[in-house]
């Protein structure tokens, strides 16, 4: 019977899924994706984790227990170093599947974990990835996967370029990318805006070069590849915006920092700023009304 | 220009000194205390971790002293550490204490505003002095840790409650004081021959802690609520896996030409994290995995809440205390920590290991 890989919908899902979709697949692997997050998948997670980890890293280990609950014994985990040059995503990623392995039972069952690192460039991340296809296909087939994967990963990331209407209400949404995509963690806070007629756009549907020309305003280079995104935005968006929103995780350390900058920002340049914690205590209502009031808020403004 | 620097345990003593044979006039902060934490909490990020709100704490209370520059170190992450300096400087700016900030960077960093702080920091200084303030500060460093690791061994053992941490904070003052290497050297002796006094005759046999974790907590005695100094005056001598000279001359001196590798430190916690991670978590790991083997008693790992280095080792640690049968603390420390539960933990851990030793005998 061929084996079945679980995928976990978290972290690093949301960032690099479909280039692990085709990857896996040209290598021959079944794959199964956990389902979205959902209270049982939180519960279970912030029951298990150890307690000082953050929002997204105990719901990610809500998907694999959940996973493993489904009857698989194989995982999908890996090490993450880093998405760009000279970047880190957060200690969290580095030591990811060690993390994971340490909730699942040592017998039967196993970590898929590759390294990806782009710190030194694409080719050597290129290299090291073709090394991990190559337990399972020729070498050959392996670079042929990578390629392919690579291409369908950058025009699904092309397509999330967005252009943005200048004459509608515009609210820039900040924050990882695992906790903007997820519309269970963040209570839907971009369907909301779009409800409360206000356009939502986040960091990556702008183009990574309009990120970086931002970012280098900065007084020290950001070596956390959501916070450079992040904080680039913001400066680049400055004016064009109506307000900013940021998304941020409980017990999240990058956020920690970043916030703090994004919010001094914001408030020097004079742009309405909303921060907006999750955790797992998080509600419907409350998030719901304070989201209201902010884009209330920000339409009298612009009719003024 | 008065130059100040935030506290990490005793290393002021070798950074005072450092900067005073550079000519600086030199504003050490007040001990850290509540104080300063609280300092720290209005004025840091609410969720930004400890060390970074006694810091911040720090440099008000020296800013309140007269000093109007600081010297900070930086970093290129993934830990926040790297990240401090440039937060500290936009509250400093935002809150208008007009304190410079001069932040030692990696030189390949940001060479231009490298070179702009260090010629601040040297402007109008001996520079021909450095070597000389190095070598008299890397002596009075490797002083005190020299001192402070063997109070850790005698304080178990000693005459009276409280005694070692008496005779250690007057050694370490004469080591402060101490005016050049030779009497640096003297007061190391002296300080020696002091603690050793402290002892009583006729306990050798004492159980043994080791202690991992987050560098500051490790070392910055208000921190961690003085955890060295219960621990000892709970019977037991506590073995400390970190240390600055290891850490400068790994990083500082092998890393900066590239030879520092962790290749030792990954042999040790293979099986349970398969490289760095940031911080010191891959530190604790190996080292928590050394200690077992070693034999200790027991292992305290400290950690600031959401360090995210030494929460992936605090969930790797669990494994290690079940596979190595030896019993592991994980102790998380925030602004809330207090100290009457924080002692009873420790009590607590005590009793545990003086029990499944007596019944190791029995079976």
């Amino acid at each position: 019977m061929e084996q079945v890989i679980g995928v976990p919908r978290g972290l690093d899902y949301y960032l690099f899924y479909p280039f692990w979709q085709h990857f896996l697949a040209s290598l021959g692997l079944g794959t199964v994706v956990s389902p979205p997050t959902n209270k049982a998948i939180v519960d279970l997670g912030a029951t298990h984790a150890v307690d000082g980890c953050c929002l997204p890293l105990k719901v990610y280990l809500g998907h694999v227990l959940t996973l493993a609950e489904q009857g698989i014994t194989a995982f999908f985990v890996p090490r993450i170093v880093g998405i760009a040059r000279r970047e880190y995503i957060c200690p969290y990623f580095l030591g990811l599947p060690d993390f994971i392995s340490h909730y699942l039972p040592r017998k039967g069952t196993e970590v898929i974990s590759p390294v990806v690192d782009f710190r030194r460039g694409e080719l050597a991340a290129a290299k090291e990835l073709i090394r991990f296809g190559a337990r399972y296909v020729p070498w050959p087939e392996a670079a042929r996967a990578y390629y392919s994967a690579w291409l369908a990963f950058r025009s699904w990331r092309q397509r999330q370029i967005t252009a943005v209407a200048p004459e509608r209400l515009t609210v820039l949404v900040l924050g990882h990318r695992y906790l903007v995509d997820d519309s269970f963690l963040n209570q839907g806070v971009m369907g909301r805006l779009h409800q409360a007629g206000a356009q939502a756009i986040t960091s990556y549907q702008l183009p990574e070069a309009f990120l970086s020309k931002g970012a280098k305003r900065l007084g020290k280079r950001m070596f956390w590849t959501s916070g450079r995104q992040s904080l680039g935005a913001l400066e680049e968006c400055l004016g064009k915006v109506d307000g900013v929103i940021t998304l941020a995780a409980f017990a999240c350390g990058t956020d920690s920092l970043v916030t703090d900058l994004i919010q001094r920002r914001a408030r020097q340049a004079g742009v309405p700023n909303l921060l907006l914690y999750v955790d797992e205590q998080t509600g419907e209502a409350g998030i719901g009304t304070r989201l209201e009031a902010f884009v209330d808020m920000l339409v009298r403004s612009k009719q003024r | 220009m008065k130059i100040t620097f935030p506290h990490m345990g005793s290393l002021y003593i070798a950074v005072e000194a450092l900067l005073q044979e550079l000519g600086h006039d030199v504003v050490v902060p007040p001990p850290t205390t509540k104080r300063t934490l609280e300092l720290g909490v209005r004025y840091g990020p609410e969720v930004a971790c400890l060390p970074f709100k006694v810091m911040i704490g720090n440099l008000l209370e020296a800013r309140a002293l007269g000093a109007d520059t600081v010297l900070m170190i930086g970093g290129t992450g993934p830990c926040r550490l790297g990240y401090y300096a440039e937060v500290q400087r936009q509250i400093l700016e935002e809150l208008g204490t007009g304190l410079e900030v001069l932040v030692l960077e990696q030189p390949l960093e940001n060479p231009a505003r490298l070179r702009g702080d260090l010629r601040e920091l040297f402007r109008g200084r001996r520079v021909s002095r450095l070597p000389w303030a190095l070598y008299i500060a890397w002596e009075k460093l490797k002083a005190c840790e020299a001192l402070e690791e063997l109070a850790l061994v005698v304080r178990p053992r000693e005459k009276a409650l409280g005694l070692t941490s008496q005779v250690l904070a007057q050694a370490l003052r004469e080591v402060r004081e101490a005016g050049g290497v030779r009497a640096v050297h003297q007061a190391l002796k002296l300080g020696k021959v002091a603690l050793r006094d402290t002892g009583a005759p006729g306990k050798d046999r004492v159980h043994r802690i080791g202690v991992v974790g987050e560098i500051y907590t490790v070392l910055e005695p208000f921190v961690n609520l003085r955890l060295e100094e219960r621990l000892g005056q709970l019977g037991a001598e506590v073995v400390r896996t970190i240390s600055v000279v290891e850490w400068v001359r790994n990083h500082v001196l092998k890393g900066s030409v590239g030879l520092y590798k962790t290749t030792k430190l990954e042999r040790s916690a293979v099986g349970y994290l398969r490289g760095w991670i940031g911080g010191h978590g891959l530190e604790s790991v190996a080292r928590a995995n050394d200690l077992a083997a070693d034999g200790v008693d027991g292992v305290v790992h400290i950690l600031p809440f959401t360090c995210m280095p030494e929460v992936v080792a605090q969930a790797i640690l669990e494994g290690v205390a079940r596979d190595r049968e030896v019993p592991i603390l994980s102790l998380v420390v925030d602004e809330h920590t207090a100290e009457a539960g924080f002692q009873t933990r420790l009590e607590a851990f005590m009793d545990l290991i003086r029990r499944s030793e007596r019944w190791a005998v029995h079976v």
